[in-house]
């Protein structure tokens, strides 16, 4: 007969403080959702709490009427998904070479790199290497800098030392294989773990990305999602400062640029939402190897 | 282990001689370079004052600006409307500068103030940068003290930029806020309306709008003229029935920018510009003088006035930390007497012409009822890099800008039928009233308003005016209208009615802010060291005897710790600064 486990008061306090816990974190999120399908008035006085008050979709109508939401859209797309593919081609041979032992001046090269995590160029010099280079506005910039994240080659040169035996390469070996062969044909399919975790870092990295777009680009036609987004909720704020300042506006225009300034309160929450909703979505697909490419290497027996 | 460590020693050793003779190279390279330029400067200085322009700038007139056959590219970054999305190379001006002026222009959309940073910082400029958000502090900092502006003042003549010299002349009572400390002019003056019933000056800086339905149910008749008075109209609105109004809490008074405090700061005397920080100085009329408030004895009855305000509920509880959003939605939903908030269609779009202006207040403290009049004088927006290879061409350009022409072109675009049009628009015809432009595109319906279709289609930047009250004026003499006048605020219009009862409001009572203040580089960092620890320590305190958690028996005290933190010594720092002020025109 299996005995029932008893429920202790730690249980209990862990529980309830878990939740809370839980609450915290979970609540901004929710609140995000429900106050972008409520009516702004009722969001800004405080009376959304639970659920949403008045729903209405008017921010989200809002952000989507801008059709440069779609260029946004499909220039990000672009950007996750080369600049991932950029990051994963520079990270993961870097990672595999120095995890290699006998590679020449190994500490030092790591050396240099972990110095680059300490110390940078700076705003200014980096600004000015990339004028040098003719790549303000285009959308190369946006894909290569920052081409490798030093710590996410720890993270990868870890799994590759930790979690493929040596003895497989020393297989390899004595069947002739050479280096190459070695790294794409052993290592490159038993890292699928950590290089699925690769992708997720640098692919939200790139979805979130919008400082160096701000530096970088001036084009319209080049900027990714989240500048456009932020450019919406700034028009939409600012309808009624600019309207004040525009003489000869009808009666119409005015109200209505009351109105949309009044309902920017409600759309940055529409904004967060329509940002974040691919992400989400994604993440689930890629979490069972999130989960095991990060536990693999923790532990080294 | 030793090895390595005297390895990494004469490693670091080697790098910093290396970094140590690189540096030397620079600094002899960076001098040569100032040489050269400083050489530069004082050559062309000589060109400009023995009149001797560069061959190729048409100084005859301005059509073109750069004489045919020659081909110059200037590089211009702009500001433009947030509701701005087509390419700057698409818009008319563009066209017309190319075309008709012969200037080629690189443009770039700056967005930013990170890029307007960086470009800076890096001292990568654009021959001109319009409307980029270029603060004073920028102005001083990167245009006097790096040398990174062109002075313009050190390019006028009457050859080159006749226009821009009538300009600064026409306005030399508003020269002093765009003239730098070095003495020099660095900008094109941008002035928004002098004299014009409505706009600029006209109005008052507060905007306090009292709901009639209110006043009805209180029994008030009259707008009340004293501070006394004011306060006293709040308790009877706090007195009303909610039910019998409608709503079912009443505050009788909520401020969206905390307008209400310019109010009750005029009613104290004080012509203040900044009335959220009481540590910037502004004009005591009572005493004639400038004065920093939070120093001045009767603060302590400013404050014991916001906390009558707060503790008998006459203003929100919230009314310290509430934003603009959540001050709005109360006014909307009809629950406060007194709106302070840009105009009243911002928060009732039904009710708005039943909204009535507040009128300014006398007190014990100041026998007249005065207003700070708002601003004349926009911010700087114009500006030319000191290592533009064309100064010349650029004050030619900024010269046009200031004719007529330009400025309608500039920001109007061009009549209706001209060919200057380009085939790009149509061009503007007088509207019914014949006071003001129209354009077929926005009569048609192809743009929503007239902001749109600027900020699209006509120019290339923000602001796009330099003096706007002589654009009105211009385009009707461009229309062939003998005796131009403005158009007349017509109260069914939202905008038009606040505009009206503000001005109508204000009328007599205007006076202008101070002028804008600069502190000599010698004590730069001892007033803003100062001036942080004051405003924290002003803005913190006051705030506790407000709400109630300091008494305010303690307001000596908090006068005295002021001038023990250096309060004084701040005082007679900004009374230099103002030390040749001598007084606001009324």
């Amino acid at each position: 007969m299996k005995r029932k486990k008893k429920v202790s008061m730690f249980d209990v306090c862990n529980t309830i403080f878990m939740l809370l816990v839980l609450l915290i974190i979970v609540y901004p999120l929710y609140y995000a959702v429900i106050a972008s399908f409520s009516e702004a008035s009722a969001v800004a006085s405080g009376k959304v709490i639970w659920k949403p008050i008045g729903f209405t979709l008017d921010s989200y109508k809002q952000v989507f009427s801008n059709e440069k939401i779609w260029i946004g859209y499909a220039n990000t797309i672009y950007y996750t998904v080369c600049g991932t593919l950029f990051n994963l081609f520079l990270t993961i041979p870097t990672a595999y070479a120095l995890s290699k032992k006998n590679l020449p001046y190994r500490n030092f090269i790591m050396t240099i790199f972990m110095i680059t995590m300490y110390f940078g160029g700076g705003m200014v010099p980096n600004y000015l290497l990339v004028k040098n280079l003719g790549l303000l506005n285009t959308r190369t910039v946006l894909i290569i800098l920052g081409g490798i994240s030093v710590y996410n080659l720890i993270v990868t040169r870890t799994y590759f030392s930790t979690s493929i035996s040596e003895s497989l390469y020393e297989a390899a070996d004595i069947d002739g294989a050479g280096e190459f062969q070695k790294f794409l044909s052993i290592a490159v399919p038993l890292a699928k773990p950590i290089i699925a975790v690769m992708v997720l870092y640098y692919a939200v990295g790139h979805w979130n990305s919008y400082f160096n777009a701000l530096l970088y680009v001036s084009d319209k036609s080049l900027e990714p999602l989240q500048s456009v987004l932020r450019r919406i909720l700034i028009l939409n704020e600012d309808a009624l400062n600019q309207a004040l300042l525009t003489e000869s506006l009808s009666a119409d225009e005015l109200l209505d640029a009351a109105k949309r300034s009044q309902l920017a309160y409600t759309m940055k929450y529409a904004v967060v939402f329509v940002a974040s909703a691919p992400l989400l979505i994604a993440y689930p697909f890629v979490q069972k190897y999130f989960v095991k490419g990060v536990m693999i290497g923790a532990v080294k027996e | 282990m030793k090895k390595r460590i005297k390895s990494l020693v004469a490693l670091a050793l080697i790098s910093v001689m290396i970094a140590g003779c690189g540096k030397q190279e620079a600094d002899q390279e960076v001098k040569q370079e100032s040489e050269v330029q400083s050489e530069v400067k004082n050559a062309s200085t000589q060109q400009a004052e023995i009149s001797q322009y560069p061959e190729y700038l048409n100084l005859e007139g301005y059509r073109p600006i750069v004489k045919e056959g020659e081909k110059i590219t200037l590089k211009v970054a702009v500001g433009r409307d947030d509701c701005a999305e087509t390419p700057v190379e698409d818009t008319w001006f563009y066209h017309f500068v190319e075309e008709k002026l012969n200037i080629d222009l690189e443009v770039e959309w700056v967005t930013d103030s990170e890029r307007k940073n960086l470009m800076l910082a890096a001292d990568d400029l654009p021959d001109i940068m319009i409307g980029i958000g270029i603060s004073t502090e920028d102005l001083i900092k990167y245009g006097v003290e790096n040398e990174q502006f062109l002075a313009l003042s050190d390019y006028v003549s009457e050859e080159l930029t006749p226009n821009y010299l009538a300009l600064c002349e026409q306005y030399k009572d508003y020269m002093d806020f765009y003239t730098a400390p070095d003495g020099k002019i660095y900008t094109i003056p941008t002035i928004s309306s002098v004299g014009r019933i409505g706009y600029g000056d006209s109005l008052s800086v507060y905007r306090m709008y009292v709901d009639t339905k209110y006043m009805e149910a209180a029994g008030i008749d009259e707008l009340p003229d004293t501070l006394d008075g004011f306060v006293d109209m709040l308790r009877k609105f706090k007195a009303l029935d909610p039910t019998e109004m409608g709503v079912d809490e009443i505050w009788p008074l909520a401020s969206c920018w905390k307008y209400d405090l310019a109010y009750y700061q005029n009613a104290f005397g004080w012509i203040t510009s900044e009335w959220n920080d009481l540590t910037v100085p502004c004009w005591d009329m009572e005493k004639g003088e400038v004065v920093v408030p939070c120093m001045e004895e009767k603060y302590a009855d400013y404050v014991t006035l916001l906390n009558t305000l707060y503790s008998e509920g006459l203003i929100h509880p919230d009314y310290l930390t509430m934003d603009t959003q959540a001050s709005r939605a109360l006014e909307s939903a009809g629950k406060v007497a007194v709106c302070c908030d840009s105009a009243p269609y911002v928060f009732n779009q039904e009710r708005f012409a039943e909204y009535v202006s507040a009128i300014p207040l006398t007190s014990e403290w100041s026998k007249e009822a005065v207003a700070t009049a708002g601003s004349v004088c926009r911010s700087p927006a114009f500006f030319v890099s000191a290592s533009t290879e064309y100064p010349e061409l650029c004050m030619r350009l900024v010269d046009y800008l200031c004719t007529d022409e330009g400025m309608v072109y500039w920001s109007t675009g061009c009549l209706e039928g001209s060919e200057d049009t380009l085939g790009i628009i149509t061009g503007f015809r007088l509207n019914e009233s014949g006071t003001d432009a129209e354009y077929e595109e926005i009569v048609s319906g192809k743009y929503a308003n007239l902001l749109a279709y600027r900020s699209n289609v006509l120019a290339i930047s923000q602001p796009s005016y330099i003096c706007q009250n002589e654009v009105n004026l211009i385009l009707q003499e461009m229309c062939g209208v003998e005796n131009p006048q403005y158009p007349e605020l017509d109260i069914t219009n939202p905008d038009a009615h606040y505009r009206s009862i503000v001005a109508a409001a204000a009328e007599g009572h205007l006076v202008q802010g101070l002028p804008t203040m600069y502190i000599g580089q010698d004590i730069q960092v001892e007033y803003t060291d100062l001036k942080t620890v004051l405003k924290n320590y002003v803005e913190t305190e006051t705030a506790k005897f407000v709400v109630g958690q300091r008494p305010l028996s303690e307001l000596p005290d908090f006068q005295e710790e002021l001038k023990a933190m250096g309060g004084e010594r701040y005082e007679s720092i900004v009374k230099d600064a103002y030390a040749g002020y001598a007084g606001p025109v009324k």
